[in-house]
């Protein structure tokens, strides 16, 4: 028999990617804010100079100075307080958010991918429907029935969210199924459950992985329109986007009560969407077998 | 850097045909699109000479070049389904180069003009298909079109890369038939490149065997057949499955990373007739007492084998 | 050696059903008939070589035959035991009996696993291994078999040439311990090189190891090497089937003939090959009423359009599907 010997190629693992990101200033930069907002969020009672409901009515509108950093609004409170604070409830929302589009779209989109037929068609009918309706107005909508809110403002959200990994993952599990992997698993004996969670699931990671990260930066900006026209959170919760709102009227005198929370949804929603691009760099081409 | 093709030197007689044989990574499609200058970056060429019919092909500006390719060298590819335009018809794909390549053939004898050239092409019902999409068509009548298309200007060399491999045995017969009936009758230089031995035993009167981007050895087709010289030779023909054939003789080891060339001969590490020399030195391409040219330490320059 | 029947199919049918096409105006749903009414054995221990065109069926017939694709009739029966009836724990140990390597050796191997992970799983599915440490063993051991190493263990598919790939399909195909593999194609996508060795591993294999193989392919010099019997496939009938030497010595159908005139010898001496056949293959959806063939057959009659032939021994262990009383020549 034939003994040959091979030279194996090196093994893409943590560190390829870690040098691979070098490579890319932009999303270190993505990188870099996120950390920053984590440390914010994890941090803020020691970071927060003030109490972010705090009012000091004798110190109304401040502009930005050496005690206010950020200026006051218009009850006296520290801006610069409330935009730390905020990225708690950022992330809140990001996160519950994804976690609960996930899982509901993930698995109607596997159910629907793998089953095909009258099932795929009834299920991807039913996302058609949610899809159709602008993610907004969907979600006012949602909150106009239910009540506004922080908790039901995550829920418009993700219910105007999980079409989207619906679609991804029924489109990608279809391909999927095709492979020949698929069919040398049925071969070796393996039962529907073990292809679809441990064959065809794990291949969705990356799409899904991409996904989710844009979607951090999405679903905190579809609160922050929420919120400014006064569904979703409610006063006094320190939400970029409330905030941004709140400082509407005074915004001919008082620039820093908008600037600063929306210059912080700028940054978050950008930080996610550098590093969910890169992210689809890396993960892609990974996935074709590149030799 | 990789080097995926590192001096090679062939000369190619005309309306003869030429066959270039190598596995994965031999760089014998590289050597075929270098010569005509349609390599992209980041590849490039950095050196050598094509002397076609007198002239310097590398010193052509890309003008030039662009009047040589279609018109005197055509190239038809491996697969058929990238090759033609999917939101063309075939007869308007034709009519193009017809009007290109062909200046008196009149506006309005354009269809007449490309219906005569699909049923050369041993199309059938040709007044009907020269209105079909490419996807209408199966893979062999594809093929059949690319190659009028590719033979309308009467060029004096055609390059065939794999024409046949994506096809049917039986399609890939008629293809081949073909080729050489067209050949024949125009007096076209073939250079055909393939992996097959089969295919390069029919089609073509001179063969090169090409290793790790680089020539290693080149005859008649007879002479490559029944006295191989280089050992890779040998191993290939003994590899290759042949009716009547029980036993395949499989080559050990595997084609080189071309990052990583072996030093001196690229073959040496899976040559059972490997000596000190042969990691050392690279070897040229000698002549032989026979015709032909082979690049082996086991040969010197005008012998035949050097007796070990 | 016993030469048993180990497989057997008996009026095998797979029918494809299109999607429904604004050109069909019938009521009924176009089919393709990929494969027809097949009827063939496989012995204990041999190489069956099925050798056909593309869309011949071949492949189908392969799936059909591992209860991969279930058939729209007839019967597969695996060591006298219809296999279409088995259920539960039967068809997983039929499974375990039955395997299959697959052609592209890009697809048939999940991206995401570990080669130790891919090889040795199936093992631990069967109850064949009962931890980790076993695992890894058994994956190990098979892995060497294949001539691959130690710390390609933990690596994962995209690492490896095409070659390579394939070698850790068999050793997955392997690790369940099966008396019967299914070859699709298996080194078409190879180079020769590489599919001399893919093939001297397949025959030590299957000496040491006493499997029956059905290898299936379209490069008709291939099968001649490999196999012991052969079976010839056009529009989803076998119309040629018998000993390799002698189909290949004395082809009887026309098909066949023109199949070993089409193919390429590696040899400037023989002939150029010759086109017997004229026009294109039919269309599977409608195939030609009778003998499917006859719309290229340079010898047919009108008896072919009328009635399909059935296969007719052309000696004790050869048979051919055609109407002419004597081999066409």
């Amino acid at each position: 028999m034939t003994r040959v010997r091979f030279r194996p190629r090196p093994s893409v693992k943590v560190p390829f990617a870690i040098r691979l990101l070098k490579n890319s200033p932009m999303a270190i930069f993505g990188v870099v804010i996120i950390a920053l907002n984590v440390l914010l969020a994890v941090f803020a009672p020691s970071l927060s100079p003030f109490d972010p409901y705090g009012m000091d009515l004798g110190n109304r509108l401040f502009a930005p100075g050496a005690t206010h950093l950020f200026g006051t609004d218009q009850l006296g409170r520290d801006i610069l307080s409330r935009v730390i604070w905020g990225s708690r409830i950022s992330f809140e929302i990001g996160a519950v958010v994804v976690i609960l589009s996930v899982v509901i779209g993930v698995s109607l989109g596997l159910v629907a991918g793998y089953a095909g037929g009258w099932v795929d068609e009834t299920l991807m009918r039913i996302t058609d429907i949610f899809l159709a309706f602008p993610a907004l107005v969907l979600a006012i909508f949602i909150e106009g029935a239910i009540g506004p809110g922080l908790t039901n403002a995550i829920l418009a959200i993700a219910v105007v969210s999980w079409p989207t990994y619906a679609r991804l993952v029924r489109g990608s599990a279809m391909s999927i199924k095709e492979n020949e992997f698929i069919e040398a698993a049925h071969a070796v004996g393996e039962g529907k459950i073990r292809i679809i969670f441990g064959h065809i699931f794990p291949n969705l990671l990356s799409p899904i992985t991409v996904q989710s990260t844009l979607d951090m930066g999405g679903a905190v900006l579809t609160a922050a329109g929420l919120s400014f026209i006064g569904f979703g959170v409610q006063p006094p919760t320190a939400e970029w986007g409330a905030m941004v709102s709140n400082g509407r009227d005074f915004i001919a005198f008082a620039w820093w009560m908008t600037a600063f929370p929306g210059l912080a949804i700028f940054l978050f929603v950008l930080g996610f969407n550098l590093l969910g691009d890169w992210l689809n760099d890396y993960l892609n081409p990974r996935l074709r077998g590149v030799e | 850097m990789v080097k995926a093709v590192d001096g090679v030197t062939f000369s190619l007689k005309r309306a003869s045909a030429l066959g270039i044989v190598g596995e994965t990574g031999s760089g014998k499609t590289v050597t075929a699109l270098s010569m005509i200058r349609l390599i992209q970056e980041p590849g490039r060429v950095i050196g050598g000479a094509v002397n076609f019919d007198g002239r310097d092909l590398m010193s052509l500006s890309e003008r030039e070049m662009r009047e040589v390719r279609g018109r005197e060298i055509s190239m038809i590819f491996q697969d058929p389904n990238t090759s033609l335009n999917p939101a063309f018809r075939i007869g308007d794909q034709l009519s193009e180069l017809i009007v290109r390549y062909n200046k008196e053939v009149e506006r309005s004898d354009l269809n007449f003009a490309g219906v005569s050239w699909l049923e050369a092409v041993g199309i059938s019902d040709a007044k009907r298909r020269i209105s079909s999409y490419p996807h209408e068509l199966s893979g062999g009548t594809k093929q059949r079109v690319m190659i009028a298309m590719a033979l309308l200007s009467k060029p004096k060399l055609l390059i065939a890369d794999e024409p046949t491999t994506a096809l049917d045995v039986t399609v890939q017969a008629q293809i081949l038939a073909l080729i050489r009936k067209l050949k024949a009758e125009s007096g076209t230089s073939l250079l055909l490149i393939t992996h097959n031995l089969g295919v390069v035993a029919e089609m073509c009167d001179e063969v090169a065997i090409m290793y790790a981007g680089r020539i290693v050895e080149q005859s008649s087709v007879r002479d490559i057949f029944s006295h191989p010289k280089h050992p890779y030779t040998k191993m290939l023909l003994e590899a290759v499955p042949k009716p009547g054939r029980k036993k395949l003789i499989p080559i050990p080891g595997s084609v080189p990373n071309l990052i990583n060339t072996p030093p001196g001969c690229a073959f040496h590490p899976r040559c059972p007739r490997v000596m000190d020399i042969c990691s050392k030195q690279t070897p040229l391409l000698k002549s032989t007492a026979e015709l032909g040219t082979v690049a082996c330490h086991l040969y010197a320059e005008g012998e035949k084998e050097v007796k070990v | 050696m016993k030469t048993s029947v180990l497989v057997e199919t008996d009026g095998v049918v797979k029918n494809f059903p299109l999607r429904k096409s604004f050109t069909f105006l019938s009521k009924e749903r176009p089919v393709v008939h990929a494969v027809d009414g097949i009827s063939l054995q496989i012995l204990r221990g041999e190489t069956f070589g099925l050798v056909g065109e593309s869309g011949c069926g071949k492949t189908t017939l392969g799936k059909v035959i591992l209860r991969l694709i279930n058939p729209s009739a007839g019967k597969v029966l695996y060591g006298g035991v219809d296999v279409l009836t088995l259920k539960g724990r039967k068809l997983k140990n039929f499974r375990k009996k039955a395997q299959i390597v697959f052609q592209n050796p890009f697809g048939s191997l999940d991206p995401r696993m570990k080669v130790r992970d891919i090889v040795g799983y199936p093992a631990k599915l069967h109850g064949l291994v009962n931890s980790a440490e076993d695992l890894r063993r058994v994956a190990l051991n098979l892995l060497k078999r294949v001539g691959l190493e130690e710390d390609h263990l933990l690596r994962l598919p995209h690492e490896f040439s095409g070659g390579q790939r394939q070698r850790i399909a068999i050793a997955r195909a392997l690790s369940v311990d099966p008396e019967f593999i299914v070859l699709d194609e298996p080194t078409s996508s190879l180079d020769v090189s590489v599919q001399a060795q893919i093939i001297n591993l397949l025959q030590d294999l299957q000496a040491e190891l006493g499997l029956t193989y059905l290898f299936i392919s379209h490069n008709l010099s291939l099968v001649g090497s490999v196999s012991d019997r052969v079976g010839v496939m056009y529009l989803g009938k076998v119309i040629e089937t018998g000993r390799t030497e002698e189909v290949f010595k004395t082809p009887s159908h026309p098909y066949t003939q023109a199949l070993m005139a089409a193919n390429p010898i590696p040899d400037p001496e023989v002939k150029h090959s010759i086109e017997l056949i004229k026009g294109e293959v039919p269309s599977a959806i409608s195939p030609p009423s009778g003998c499917r063939y006859r719309t290229r057959c340079p010898f047919v009659m009108d008896i072919c359009s009328t009635a399909e032939p059935p296969l007719r021994p052309v000696s004790r262990t050869h048979f051919s599907a055609c109407h002419l009383e004597k081999p066409a020549n």
